[in-house]
């Protein structure tokens, strides 16, 4: 029981056929040429030796706020790390100043926004704010690893953006340092804790596993650096710690141990240096194949 | 290989008919032609949503839509907005149309029937939270995995409006008081299955929350997804094609993890060797089943529409075939699956779950002997199955030739079947429409 076909509509099945596979076809010059940049791209990174140091200054403190830190740092460092600004501001928009020196790979970029208020609320819009400013480094500047470093309630904004927005599996973060966090605010009691440490213990699971955390706090007396409690700052152990791969709590006093100073006082400018920093690579192995352990 | 076909389809045939003939098989027809406009309608609306509209959707891709289409960013919501309602919520049309079909079958009233059981996956579906949240349905229960447990909804709901209420007789028209007793005699199924409903909903949750077997899943999922052993990947390969045929989510189905260990550890032995040769794991559901089993989505079914194209006589496949290429062109196989239908189709099985196999096979073989590199390389979402291999290779060219042999090979393995299932129907139609006048006969005579 053959049945005769029916040619005009194979005919016609046939057509659609050919122009699909047709369109297949055409789809195959540019799919070479996206998977050719994206892999171009992507060794670029991968190879890229570019690590830059990216700071948040804490609230009512501006772009502006880490330059004496930065000039400490060169001249005990005797390298000089490029300076580069960005502010973002209320509506989105970025300004950048500065600009990468050539041959240089471990420039400091310092990330400011307009609206620079305290509280919960103000932090949550930094962070989103931060990740914009992230996206646009990632873009501009080629680097798969960075390390981080928030004073105040900039440690804040870079939990609530590790926790919230940061999911790139092309850049890790390899080591963290916050310079007198309030993880709890102003309250020195920790069973009571404040919605914000509430929220960062609730979404940790999402802080990097492999980053190397420092919570560095400063002390004029026993309990407090004369603005934010020594137990806030020592909070911070709920949210990072057995969460990444190692966390540290590093207590400062003496001179310079106020809240605002900190970012100058000396043994946190060693601290940053030695915990850090890069090792400064041996200018002279440079083409030479054997080194010495 | 005419005596032995023959043969075959002369076994078959009586078969075939007596399960055409079950009323089982006519409601999951029934339902799976009335669902089929809204799965078309929904495949269109993702492809244009995951491929055009998402920034990392194929066509987006290739063209960098994201960055000099206007508005780019909102276009995608209309098409959110209909693909879940369609797509993603063809469960609930399933459950209408199999308690309906039952119901019209044993003369009770079909609407309420239907709606009933439209309702009662929505009861189970429900998710109980104290938090305020748009998805409060399970998308697992009222999506396309979600159509054997519609069906069954459905039925169960048939058969308790057959026990617990009353024949209606379709003379029309129906006055007032005829329609308030239909309601009436309706009321008892209706509060029986919506209670039942409830209950079972009810303790679904509590059985999820104790057992957290939802977690269970998704980690059997994660596991299957970041495996890299051979004989691993080929299981749950075969898991989620038998699976998937009869209307089940299998492991491999969903593309969970976006970056599985091993996935991670290939891309980054390739960019640093600049060569994807050799790299740690190279038999893994993205080297293998996603790159070489997938073409038109699970079960290479892009090879079936092809088949019937070059192949087929029957006038409704060809209507099919042709609404299904563009969707199966992007690897979304709803429309062909409840279409023609493969799914519950015990012919289609063989080659559903042969072609991919095979084609994963021949895969492995190119990678053990060097022919191509593992693909490692990123792949946007929606990429047409025989270019998959071709992007992930950073553009080798052994590896577009693969894909369309291996293409090609799957047309092979899916014209017998095509043939048998439309020599099958054709027999069967002749066979049951001579019975009928027979049978409409004796029915006159009485």
């Amino acid at each position: 029981m053959r049945i005769k076909p029916n040619w005009p509509r194979r005919w016609r099945s046939l057509f659609i056929l050919i122009l699909g596979l047709g369109l297949l076809g055409l789809l195959i010059g540019p799919s070479y040429h996206w998977t050719q940049a994206n892999v171009r791209s992507m060794t670029g990174r991968h190879d890229s030796r570019l690590s830059p140091i990216i700071m948040i200054p804490g609230s009512s403190a501006t772009q502006n706020r880490f330059d004496a830190l930065v000039t400490q740092l060169n001249k005990t460092d005797k390298r000089k790390h490029s300076l580069i600004k960005l502010t973002v501001k209320t509506d989105d928009q970025i300004q950048a100043s500065g600009s990468l020196r050539p041959r240089d790979n471990e420039p400091i970029i310092v990330v400011g926004f307009q609206n620079n208020h305290d509280g919960y609320g103000n932090i949550k819009k930094q962070a989103r704010w931060f990740s914009l400013a992230f996206k646009y480094l990632a873009k501009n500047y080629q680097f798969n690893n960075f390390k981080a470093i928030g004073h105040s309630n900039g440690g804040l904004i870079y939990t609530y953006f590790f926790e919230h927005y940061f999911d790139r599996d092309d850049i890790s973060v390899k080591r963290i340092m916050t310079i007198g966090s309030p993880y709890n605010f102003s309250e020195s009691n920790l069973s009571h804790k404040t919605q914000m440490l509430a929220d960062f213990i609730k979404y940790r699971h999402n802080l990097p596993t492999q980053a190397t955390v420092y919570s560095v706090a400063g002390t004029e007396n026993y309990d407090s650096d004369g603005l934010v409690p020594a137990r806030s700052v020592e909070a911070g152990k709920y949210v990072y710690q057995g969460q990444v791969k190692h966390y540290t709590e590093i207590t400062v006093t003496g001179t310079k141990a106020q809240h605002s100073s900190l970012p100058q006082n000396e043994q946190i400018v060693t601290l940053i240096q030695t915990y850090m920093l890069d090792k400064q690579p041996k200018r002279k192995l440079a083409g030479v194949s054997a080194t010495v352990n | 290989m005419g005596s032995n076909e023959q043969r075959l389809i002369h076994w078959l045939i009586p078969r075939l008919l007596r399960l055409r003939q079950t009323n089982f098989y006519q409601i999951v027809q029934h339902t799976l032609m009335l669902t089929f406009p809204f799965i078309l309608i929904g495949s269109f609306s993702q492809i244009i949503q995951l491929t055009v509209l998402t920034k990392t959707g194929f066509i987006a891709s290739i063209f960098h839509l994201a960055s000099w289409v206007p508005y780019y960013q909102y276009l995608h919501y209309p098409f959110d907005n209909l693909t879940a309602l369609t797509l993603n919520a063809v469960a609930v049309i399933a459950a209408f149309g199999a308690a309906k079909y039952h119901a019209h079958i044993h003369h009770r009233d079909e609407q309420l029937a239907g709606l009933t059981a439209a309702l009662a996956l929505l009861v189970i579906a429900y998710q109980y939270t104290d938090q305020v949240q748009l998805g409060i349905f399970d998308p697992t229960l009222i999506g396309t995995n979600g159509f054997t447990g519609a069906l069954l909804i459905g039925g169960a709901t048939g058969t308790c409006f057959k026990w617990l209420s009353r024949p209606v007789k379709r003379t029309q028209p129906a006055t007032g008081g005829d329609i308030l007793a239909r309601t009436f005699g309706s009321l008892l199924p209706m509060l029986v299955v919506l209670v039942v409903a409830l209950l079972i909903g009810l303790s679904w949750q509590w059985f999820v929350l104790v057992t957290s077997s939802h977690d269970v899943w998704l980690g059997l999922q994660k596991w299957a997804w970041a495996s890299h052993s051979i004989g691993v990947t080929f299981l749950m390969a075969l898991l989620t094609l038998v699976l998937e045929i009869m209307g089940f989510a299998g492991p491999y189905q969903q593309r969970l993890v976006a970056n599985s260990p091993s996935m991670t550890a290939n891309l980054n032995y390739a960019l640093t060797h600049h060569s994807a040769y050799h790299v740690p794991y190279p038999y893994t559901a993205d080297t293998l089943y996603h790159a070489f089993g997938t073409f038109g989505g699970t079960g290479m079914l892009l090879a079936l529409v092809i088949a019937i194209f070059i192949g087929s006589n029957q006038h409704n496949r060809h209507v099919v075939a042709r609404w299904g290429l563009v969707p199966t062109l992007f690897n979304s196989n709803g429309p062909i699956l409840t279409g023609l239908p493969v799914l519950y189709n015990p012919i289609y099985l063989i080659p559903f779950v042969l072609a991919p196999l095979v084609n994963m096979g021949i895969a492995a073989l190119a990678f053990a002997w060097d022919w191509l590199p593992p693909v490692v390389y990123p792949v946007p979402t929606g990429t047409p199955g025989p270019l998959i291999a071709f992007i992930g290779t950073n553009g080798n060219v052994v590896a577009l030739l693969l894909g369309i042999a291996d293409l090609a090979l799957s047309v092979l393995i899916y014209w017998p079947f095509m043939r048998l299932s439309e020599q099958l129907s054709v027999a069967a139609d002749q066979q049951s429409f001579k019975r009928q006048s027979v049978e409409g006969g004796v029915t006159h005579a009485d």
